[in-house]
């Protein structure tokens, strides 16, 4: 296949070809899916993204969107017959209305580096996904990020007002705006966390959020996991609304203080709670008086307030470096995903512990508990295929044991190619048709990120030899 | 003929072999004729989700459009209907399926009253956080399809927010799910936010899950008089400004001869300490006006008369003589917005300060044919300064003519082709409310 009408298109150095240029576009941040596409295009404006798209439809070509490519579910894994569409040339932020509390930004711009632009006006950009110093928020977008703060400020879905977006027939749309509460059919929710199989988002209206008067991080540490556990529940059932409520487990613990994200987590605890509150200084006193009484009473053995916003920062760096820490441990890191009602968090983390000693492998948990949302994490050396095979079977027991109990197959991290086979364990055939008949509705030629999100048959990657997943055919 | 009087193939006389009574389309005051010239005769009310599936498929086998109904209190929402139907009326469909209070979460029926929804979460010290109009006669499902507003969401959100989970009614018949029932959710796609104010026309919300939040433990309510536009848009800056979070802050008032008179109203809502200090924080910012009064609010019947009037401005229920137009705008062109009002003439406005968003009330002597060539007027002049500030506008309520007038949603071409293809997929006879979203 020639590229010259891409090279046309966006520039001749802006179309990547040949295995080592395509190399690191074989995979998201899930590695046991890999795919190598055709080529990989840059295109440096939403013109030139319809352009390419458009180009895709006449050629029959599937296409891929992708952004930093930090996803875990397989989402922007390549179509091997395909090309892979990387949006990080638009960068930038396109304008910021302070008073209006919205911002225009393109998709390739960098969580993070959003909120650090707020700064000044004393405004933040509220989801805060672990990756957020790489991940873009047309990623956030397509995926419906959370992160720590979700708790109390939502996900992606609910700080997103407006998007532009290149259909799957190229058609450029402007939906939504900054104005709030516009009658007719939501399209942008609608839109979000689609996986990018409805399109590619590549300007966005973000809901920008007023900095907190007031922050104080309590570190509360726990000879027993199912204490931490209770005290989640308490201070949900006492009405306090923290801004984050993060749980790691005696292995992450170990494995962040070994490491140069050392956070000063007490290396006895079975497992260490984080809670951030925030607000006003008058409600946060209330409230932090209230988290200390129910810590002590439910065992915390100790219990440490940052006292400035370095310490803070520390504690939060051991938190969400947790998942790189955690790749010393061994080559590879397979990352879980799955959600409980809180009230079932004793019982499920009890069943993951007892899944990962019956199966033999390593896992750690470091996760969302104020939302129930799991990360059970699985060190594995992805050579050895008996250990691989061991880790699949422990990631799926996990899942059905979290829909056993009411739970659901992805907090956060998306379905994408990892879990779509999983989707029947969890909605009926007619549920799963009405998923398949909005996505015709949006992409009928299925172009446009093929085979990820919903189940079937027909699959365009290629898996690492040796490795059984279950429903999957290779 | 049947013993119904209807023809044998109609869906009545369909319904009625399968044991299902239909009766008169009679919802209180004037809300059916919102519905326009197509509005149903005839109404069926099934017991059950299983019955409510009968009708449908019934339904579909006649031909017949089905037009979904809670508390009619949101049936001018939309366009008026493009052909005539029959009433499904959803109040029976009205338990609470499961609450689970120590995950903050609920599942209930689509006909369950919001009032009672409130009182039933209130007794375990929760609540959906959202206060629409019509409180007492709004109905869940007719909330998520109409998208009710809510006058506290500066803090909460809408409705949108809180919804994570939806069962619905297809034109198949189908029963069918999306969402869950935790609190943090992305399997599948989000059908939650496709249904919030579709209007009933892509399928039959039939049950809906929400996540809930605490009670607050004090809810301070501020007003005092509003002294001109300049001291409204301050207000609303004063609001915004770093570190003041309220849970509403509007101004609720009336248009009168180019002039503006009422009363600017702010509510805070968490720990007793916190709403106290919030209160003094913005009567400090406007130190030299009027002097503010403020109550901690025990319940409804505490509300200050500002905040009644709130309710009664933004009311999307029958009003025969009156219409409602819903405004969008920039908080930071507050001004221009109310340079707009001022010019347009008279009427009750609120607006969300905060959020941007507002009501304008309207008496229109229940005109329905045709609009006043001054009304007309000033509809197109309001609309083209609210659009040129960066704002819009659409009827809520009222006659047809003027809801025709304006527009309803802002999809362009391509959006709209997106939206027509879900239409055609999820319900390709227009069997839902048709017309309702326009094609």
């Amino acid at each position: 296949m020639s590229f010259a009408a891409l090279e046309r298109l966006v520039g001749r150095d802006q179309v990547l070809t040949g295995a080592a240029a395509l190399l690191p576009f074989e995979s998201d941040g899930l590695t046991h899916f890999r795919a190598r596409p055709r080529a990989v295009v840059l295109p440096g404006t939403t013109e030139q993204v319809a352009a390419v798209v458009r180009w895709c439809v006449e050629t029959g070509t599937p296409f891929v969107p992708r952004g930093a490519g930090t996803g875990l579910s397989g989402g922007a894994l390549p179509c091997a017959t395909g090309v892979v569409i990387e949006l990080a040339r638009l960068n930038r932020i396109l304008e910021v209305r302070a008073r209006d509390r919205v911002a225009r930004v393109q998709c390739g711009v960098v969580n993070a580096e959003l909120s650090a632009a707020l700064r000044p006006l004393g405004l933040h950009y509220a989801p805060d996904p672990s990756s957020q110093t790489a991940c873009t928020l047309g990623g956030n977008v397509a995926e419906n990020s959370g992160g720590p703060h979700t708790m109390k400020y939502g996900t992606t879905t609910d700080h997103i007002l407006g998007l532009k977006v290149v259909l799957p027939d190229g058609e450029i749309s402007e939906l939504g705006g900054p104005l709030a509460g516009r009658p007719g059919l939501d399209l942008v929710g609608h839109f979000v966390g689609s996986e990018g199989t409805f399109g590619i988002a590549t300007e966005l209206w973000v809901r920008l959020t007023p900095n907190p008067a007031v922050v104080r991080t309590f570190l509360f540490a726990f000879a027993d996991l199912d204490a931490a556990c209770r005290m989640v529940s308490r201070i949900v059932a006492d009405g306090i609304l923290p801004a984050a409520l993060e749980m790691l487990d005696r292995q992450t613990i170990q494995v962040v203080e070994a490491s140069v994200l050392r956070a000063g987590y007490p290396t006895d605890a079975e497992a260490v709670l984080l809670v951030e509150l925030d607000g006003s200084a008058p409600q946060v006193d209330d409230d932090a008086r209230r988290v200390r009484a129910i810590g002590a009473d439910a065992g915390a053995f100790e219990t440490r307030e940052a006292t400035s916003a370095e310490e803070r920062l520390k504690l939060w760096k051991g938190r969400k470096g947790a998942f790189g820490a955690l790749g010393r441990l061994s080559p590879d890191l397979y990352v879980q995903d799955a959600v409980v009602p809180r009230s079932k968090l004793p019982e499920i983390l009890r069943q993951v512990r007892q899944i990962a000693t019956e199966e033999r492998i390593r896992l750690s948990n470091v996760f969302h508990a104020g939302d129930g949302n799991l990360h059970p994490n699985i060190s594995y050396d992805g050579r050895d295929h008996d250990e691989v095979a061991r880790v699949v079977r422990a990631g799926d027991r996990i899942l059905k044991a979290c829909l056993a109990v009411g739970g659901s197959l992805s907090g956060e991290h998306g379905i994408g190619m990892e879990k779509r086979d999983s989707m029947a364990l969890l909605f009926a055939p007619a549920d799963l048709d009405v998923f398949a008949r909005v996505r015709h509705a949006w992409n009928p030629l299925g172009l446009c990120n093929p085979d990820k999100v919903l189940p079937g048959t027909k699959v365009c990657v290629e898996f690492r030899p040796g490795v059984t997943i279950e429903g999957v055919t290779h | 003929m049947s013993a119904t009087g209807a023809s044998p193939r109609s869906i009545e006389a369909r319904l009625a072999a399968r044991g299902f009574a239909t009766a008169p389309f009679a919802p209180a005051g004037a809300a059916r004729a919102q519905l326009g010239r197509a509005a149903p005769e005839r109404q069926v009310e099934p017991a059950d989700v299983a019955a409510l599936r009968e009708v449908v498929i019934e339904a579909g086998v006649a031909n017949e459009a089905l037009i979904p109904v809670g508390g009619a209190t949101a049936l001018a929402a939309g366009r008026p209907l493009a052909r005539r139907g029959l009433a499904l009326a959803l109040r029976r469909l009205d338990r609470i399926v499961d609450h689970s209070p120590a995950d903050f979460v609920v599942t209930v029926e689509a006909g369950c009253r919001f009032a009672t929804l409130q009182a039933e979460l209130a007794r375990h010290g929760q609540w959906l956080a959202v206060e629409p109009p019509d409180r007492e006669r709004a109905t869940i499902g007719g909330m998520v399809a109409a998208a009710a507003t809510s006058f506290v969401a500066a803090q909460h959100g809408t409705l949108r927010h809180h919804l994570l989970g939806v069962q619905v009614v297809g034109a198949d018949g189908l029963l069918t799910r999306a969402g869950g029932k935790v609190v943090k959710n992305v399997a599948g796609y989000d059908l939650m936010k496709l249904h919030h104010g579709a209007l009933g026309t892509l399928g039959v919300v039939v049950a809906a899950t929400f996540r809930l939040r605490p009670l607050p433990t004090a809810d301070l309510a501020l007003w005092t008089v509003a002294e001109g536009s300049a001291a409204i848009a301050a207000c609303g800056d004063a609001l915004a400004a770093p570190g003041t979070t309220p849970a509403a802050g509007w101004f609720i008032g009336h248009l009168r001869a180019n002039a503006l008179e009422g009363e600017l109203v702010a509510r805070f809502q968490g720990a007793r300490a916190a709403v106290i200090e919030q209160g003094a924080t913005l009567e400090a910012a406007r130190a030299g006006g009027a002097p503010w009064r403020r109550e901690v609010l025990d319940g409804v019947a505490a509300l200050p008369r500002a905040l009644q009037q709130l309710a009664e401005i933004a009311s999307t229920a029958d009003d025969p003589h009156g219409a409602l137009l819903t405004l969008h705008f920039l908080p930071s062109r507050t001004p221009e917005l109310l340079a707009a009002l001022q010019r347009f003439g008279t009427g009750k406005v609120a607006l969300d300060l905060v959020r941007g968003t507002g009501f304008l009330r309207l008496a229109t002597d229940g005109e329905e044919g045709s609009l006043t060539a001054s009304l007309r007027h000033g509809l197109d002049a309001l609309h083209a300064e609210l659009r040129a500030a960066g704002g819009a506008i659409h009827a809520s309520a009222g006659p047809t003519a003027l809801r025709t007038a304006l527009p309803w949603d802002a999809l362009d071409p391509a959006a709209a082709k997106v939206a027509a293809r879900l239409r055609d997929e999820l319900d390709a006879a227009r069997r839902f409310n048709p017309g309702r979203h326009g094609a």
